[in-house]
């Protein structure tokens, strides 16, 4: 149910969970199926407020290509209220610098598909030894939509809105006290406390409790190798759309509108000897076919035949069949960890009182190296297919100057491992030093993959709700 | 040797026009006729092919 901030007042809860995205309320609703209360403080209000949307407000250093205010939503449901929807589970490969294996969350995947109404369904084709097409998802669920009147009946769930927490006071390195504003004047009492503010707000409030409190260690790397999605148009090409349409046929993507890019779109990845062999990061390319009214293939035509006259004949040929089409490339990959990629705490305050983000992001070479390998893969599978031919846009051999189109996939920045010299949380997204404080989210992936994250962190955070149930029911 | 490539595609533009006589003023000409009257150089190129040694 709905609870009023000052009814709060010296309070005790089981579990307080800070966040009402699906990290969130994925972990309560977990809980309340076993039996086990939480509340959570959310700070947000049921629908979007200006107020606190301006928390998210912060500096940002480098290649980052969005302001950080808008590539998240504060309010109920968190940034599902603005989300696409797409889903993937990660790769095995991706979990190659996680202390957990895909073993670990698959028991979860059912569950968490359940909970975003789409099929258990991530089909794969190997198209050579060195790509596959692959298969996504795509979820229309809104947590404030789906759970916003469930949560306000239950029995076991409190909420407490435009309400977030400002300070931790812990005994023997265990949080016992939960401060809501700097005056101490609304105190909590909790026996957990969970992180699930998204994956920027959990390493600042991490850092942020850190300045204000000795029990947390000043080795443990939070806000460090922060990493995001780069997405964007990466390559261009002509093709016979007949023959591209028989080979990469599958049987879960049928061509039709997919994603409504473009008319027709395929998605490839590397397979892991691609990954291994090239030394290049995960990665999704979109092919999407252009009609010959598009002017993609006209533009694309006279780009080719500067460089390759010989294949004139040929696109003449087969435009007189009405079957050339235009192909733009567009991918969506993975950033390598990089320490020196973080979240630090600004000079200027939030309303709360609480620092302000600061973000220093830059790409590597590694990174636009994976998008220019992945153009070469997939242009000598055409060439070896006499599929069309394809290439790489300026945008990827400058590094510099290259900006992502995307910046909404928030990684990192508490890593999970454990060491607590390179990680921040245990295998079970508990801070490393300290006895019941637990991080939710996508802050905690060691690495990114390529996928959409928001599926792997619906299966972490039942699994979290697993552990914590087992926990309590120990004590 | 781009001057070479040029000939190249006036040639095939040529023997395009030869192949298709019956639709000599239909949409495919105009659509060409655009293509290969720009400038072909690999200078104007502003993507990174990949491509087989039988397309240069
Ligand atoms: C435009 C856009 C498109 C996207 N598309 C996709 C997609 O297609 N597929 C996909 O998988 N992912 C997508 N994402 C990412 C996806 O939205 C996130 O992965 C997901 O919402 C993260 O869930 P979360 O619960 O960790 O955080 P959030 O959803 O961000 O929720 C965090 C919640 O915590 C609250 N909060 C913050 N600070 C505090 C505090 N101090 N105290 C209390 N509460 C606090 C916030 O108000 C918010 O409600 C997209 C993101 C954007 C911006």
């Amino acid at each position: 149910m709905i609870i009023k901030k000052e009814y709060l007042l010296n309070k005790n809860y089981e579990i307080i969970i800070c966040g009402s995205g699906p990290a969130g309320i994925t972990l309560a609703l977990e809980l309340e199926k076993q039996n086990i209360s939480c509340l959570i403080l959310e700070a947000g209000d049921e629908f979007y407020s200006d107020k606190a949307q301006s928390r998210y407000e912060g500096e940002v250093v480098g290649n980052f290509p969005n302001d950080i205010s808008i590539t998240r939503l504060s309010q109920f449901g968190g940034t599902t209220g603005h989300w696409g929807g797409t889903c993937r589970p990660l790769d095995s490969y991706d979990f190659k610098d996680w202390p957990i294996n895909e073993e670990d969350i698959e028991p979860y995947l059912n569950k968490s598909c359940e909970i975003l109404e789409i099929p258990k369904s991530f089909g794969e084709k190997n198209i050579s030894d060195r790509l596959k097409i692959i298969e996504f998802q795509e979820s229309d669920v809104r947590f404030h939509e789906k759970y916003f009147e469930y949560i306000k009946k239950s029995k076991l769930i409190d909420i407490c809105l435009n309400c977030s927490i400002f300070n931790i006071k812990a005994k023997n390195n265990s949080i016992n006290e939960i401060l809501l504003d700097p005056e101490n004047k609304l105190i909590l009492k909790t026996n957990f406390l969970v992180l699930a503010c998204g994956g920027i707000e959990n390493s600042r409030l991490l850092l942020w409790f850190r300045e204000k409190n000795k029990f947390i260690s000043s080795s443990l790397p939070i806000g460090n190798y922060w990493m995001e999605h780069p997405f964007k148009k990466i390559g261009s090409g002509i093709g016979n759309f007949n023959l591209i349409r028989n080979n990469l046929k599958n049987d879960f993507e049928k061509f039709e509108n997919f994603r409504n890019w473009g008319n027709f779109t395929v998605s490839i990845s590397p397979t892991k000897k691609t990954i291994d062999e090239k030394n290049i990061l995960n990665s999704a390319i979109f092919l999407t076919l252009h009609d010959r009214d598009n002017d993609t293939l006209k533009n694309n035509i006279k780009d080719l035949l500067c460089v390759a006259p010989n294949l004139s004949n040929k696109i003449v040929k087969l435009f007189n069949k009405n079957l050339l089409c235009g192909i733009s490339i567009s991918s969506s990959w993975e950033q390598d960890a990089n320490i020196n990629n973080k979240i630090t705490l600004s000079n200027s305050k939030d309303s709360t009182g609480i620092p302000k983000t600061k973000l220093e992001y830059y790409l590597s070479e590694k990174t636009l190296k994976t998008a220019k390998e992945m153009i070469n893969e997939v242009g000598l599978y055409f060439v070896d297919n006499d599929l069309g031919r394809i290439g790489g846009d300026q945008t990827i051999y400058d590094l510099k100057n290259f900006i992502s189109d995307a910046g909404y996939h928030h990684i990192g920045g508490t890593r999970m491992g454990e060491n607590k010299y390179s990680s921040v949380v245990d295998k079970n997204l508990k801070v490393h030093g300290v006895e019941n404080l637990f991080v939710c989210g996508s802050s905690t992936f060691p690495s990114g993959g390529h996928a959409n994250p928001t599926l792997s962190i619906i299966q972490l955070s039942l699994r979290l709700a697993n552990h914590l149930a087992k926990k309590i029911n120990i004590l | 040797m781009y001057k070479k490539l040029l000939n190249v595609n006036r040639r095939n533009f040529n023997k395009f026009i030869s192949l298709s006589l019956a639709s000599i003023f239909s949409f495919n000409i105009l659509f060409f006729k655009e293509i290969f009257s720009k400038s072909l150089s690999k200078k104007n190129s502003k993507i990174k092919w990949v491509l087989s040694e039988k397309d240069i």
